[in-house]
């Protein structure tokens, strides 16, 4: 029948990394901490059977397998050229911004200041103020958060 | 997944593929083209040698016939393809040519660097990174994986390193951790030696058995009837890094369960002892021709099957260690077979342990009929429950009796 069989890799990576972390022996804190997110899949795949956890095997013939390696195998190439492409870009970007930052701050030291000064009436964004995302965060509620400026009031009090 | 959004995708990674093309490859006029197709730099191992099978994965299966590599025809005839898998294919191809392309390039460089060398040292180094370039060249291609995949592990060509390099992964993910799962079960390791690294794949086969049981190739820790090992084996022994020349092996297959009376206890015997074997990449076997070409310098101890007496144990175990020289070896026949110590043996001639191998015999009906053929003897017969006390030793007491005979 179909003898040839690969293992269909996005999901099965996760679980093998997971399982790579998860080790059964003596449990000792120290050692076996691992961090929420990780204990959560942990669980989860706990409660899976051993056979649902395997790869997928891709039912096709020699021919197509050969095919669909040597797909996977581009696409692989192919993401990490663009991954590459755009981390040279960003560096590029970052790498020209301290240097027009150098130069002002040689040629123009006021302009400088001016570009560096940051308003404290709150006119600007919040950078502290959390990112809007599909599912809530693992910790929800700061209770004893106290802003950067009633801070800075009270050391002067 | 429905169809039109399988559809769908398979048409976004095409153009995902375009625009890579469009913008990721230079077209340099000195580089090398096409290099997968070019036989004239790379040599034919690396293509699949049924045109059928090759023609089934550059052009389309065909549609009326069916993949060819599905041998039921009713299978073979409702077999259909992922759609547009054929034309996501060329792309991937060129794309992984292109690449193959450029390491072509920088090996023919390097090829030329080391043609005009003279320095040792700098030789080995450019030989090693050629080896990388090589595997990192022809690792992806569609031709080479179909045969490390499909064709038999003996019909690859292993002068070159990207075969290599896949059949040691093939052997460390599987035949490495069987051999030392057995040896260390059946504790070979430590009862002959401490332990050690294997490097190579070593098997073993008994040719003159007609029976596919026992002629093919044998697994580590099988159980062997005597007239299944009643010829020397034939040894395979394959080194998966480059060998430049030859490299010298030494062959001892030895018995830790012979029974020794007079400690109560077992001695190790030396049932077959090969050395000065200079072995490479390819001509990596110990068969019978290589025996009968270079009988009197290899042969240091000729074959002798392990026959064990009848209730000499639940089993006996067959050792097979192999061992690189680090020096040629000469002298060796002067080692008795009876009490042979493997570690100092080991020891004494700077031998290094790379591989090993083990089976086990115990007494069968075969066995009494082999012993008269090498003439052994009849065997004894050992009761049944070991005894607890020594039994003090034949020879002495026959020495004493011929002194002094007794009267009768």
């Amino acid at each position: 029948m179909f003898k040839g069989s690969i293992p269909v890799n996005g999901s099965s990576r996760i679980i093998s990394n997971v399982i790579n972390v998860f080790t059964r022996g003596k449990r000792t804190k120290a050692t076996n901490v691992v961090n929420a997110s990780t204990q959560k899949i942990v669980n989860q795949l706990s409660a899976l059977s051993a056979s649902r956890k395997q790869p997928k095997l891709i039912r096709l013939c020699q021919e197509d397998l050969i095919k669909h390696q040597t797909i996977m195998n581009a696409w692989r190439v192919v993401q990490r050229r663009n991954e590459q492409k755009r981390n040279n870009q960003l560096k590029k970007q970052y790498q020209s911004i301290v240097n027009a930052m150098e130069d002002l701050k040689t040629s123009h030291p006021a302009l400088y200041k001016f570009a560096n000064y940051k308003p404290k009436d709150g006119t600007r964004f919040p950078l502290d103020l959390r990112m809007p995302t599909d599912f809530p965060p693992n910790k929800p509620w700061v209770y004893d958060y106290v802003p950067a400026e009633t801070n800075e009031k009270r050391a002067k009090q | 997944m429905s169809h039109s959004l399988r559809n769908h995708r398979v048409g976004t990674l095409i153009k995902n593929f375009q625009r890579f093309e469009s913008t990721g490859v230079s077209s340099n006029p000195k580089h090398i083209k096409e290099v997968w197709s070019n036989f004239q730099i790379r040599p034919t191992s690396l293509k699949i040698d049924n045109t059928e099978i090759k023609k089934g994965i550059f052009n389309k299966v065909d549609e009326n016939r069916g993949p060819l590599s599905i041998s039921e025809v009713a299978q073979r005839l409702t077999y259909h393809s992922p759609n547009e898998i054929d034309e996501t294919f060329k792309q991937a191809y060129e794309i992984l040519q292109n690449k193959a392309n450029e390491t072509y390039t920088r090996i023919q460089s390097l090829e030329k660097k080391l043609n005009q060398t003279d320095n040792e040292l700098e030789q080995l180094n450019l030989k090693n990174t050629l080896d990388k370039l090589k595997i990192e060249a022809e690792k992806e291609n569609p031709e080479v994986l179909y045969n490390v995949n499909y064709n038999s592990s003996d019909s690859l060509d292993k002068s070159h390193p990207v075969y290599r390099y896949y059949l040691k992964d093939k052997w460390q993910n599987q035949g490495l951790m069987l051999t030392m799962q057995r040896l260390e079960t059946l504790h070979v390791i430590p009862d002959t030696l401490p332990t050690f690294e294997p490097s190579v794949e070593v098997k073993v086969k008994f040719p003159h058995n007609k029976d596919p049981e026992f002629g093919n190739w044998i697994t580590p820790g099988d159980i062997l009837p005597a007239f299944a090992v009643e010829q020397p084996p034939t040894i395979s022994i394959q080194e998966f890094d480059r060998i430049d020349g030859q490299d010298l092996y030494t062959i001892v297959l030895v018995n830790p369960d012979t029974p020794d009376l007079v400690k109560n206890s077992f001695s190790t015997t030396l049932h077959y002892g090969l050395t000065n074997v200079s072995l490479n990449n390819v001509d990596n076997i110990i068969g019978s021709e290589k025996l009968l070409e270079n009988q009197d310098s290899i042969i240091f101890k000729p074959y002798l099957p392990i026959l064990p007496e009848k209730n000499a144990g639940k089993y006996q175990r067959a050792c097979l260690w192999v061992f690189k020289q680090t020096k040629e070896l000469t002298d060796l026949s002067k080692i008795e077979r009876e009490d042979f110590n493997i570690r100092s043996f080991s020891k004494l001639n700077d031998l290094i342990p790379v591989g090993a191998h083990v089976w086990r015999q115990h007494f069968d009906r075969s066995v009494p009929s082999i012993r008269e053929k090498y003439g052994l003897g009849k065997g004894r017969v050992f009761h049944r429950v070991r005894g607890t006390t020594p039994v003090p030793n034949p020879k002495k007491d026959k020495k004493k009796e011929e002194e002094n005979p007794k009267e009768e």
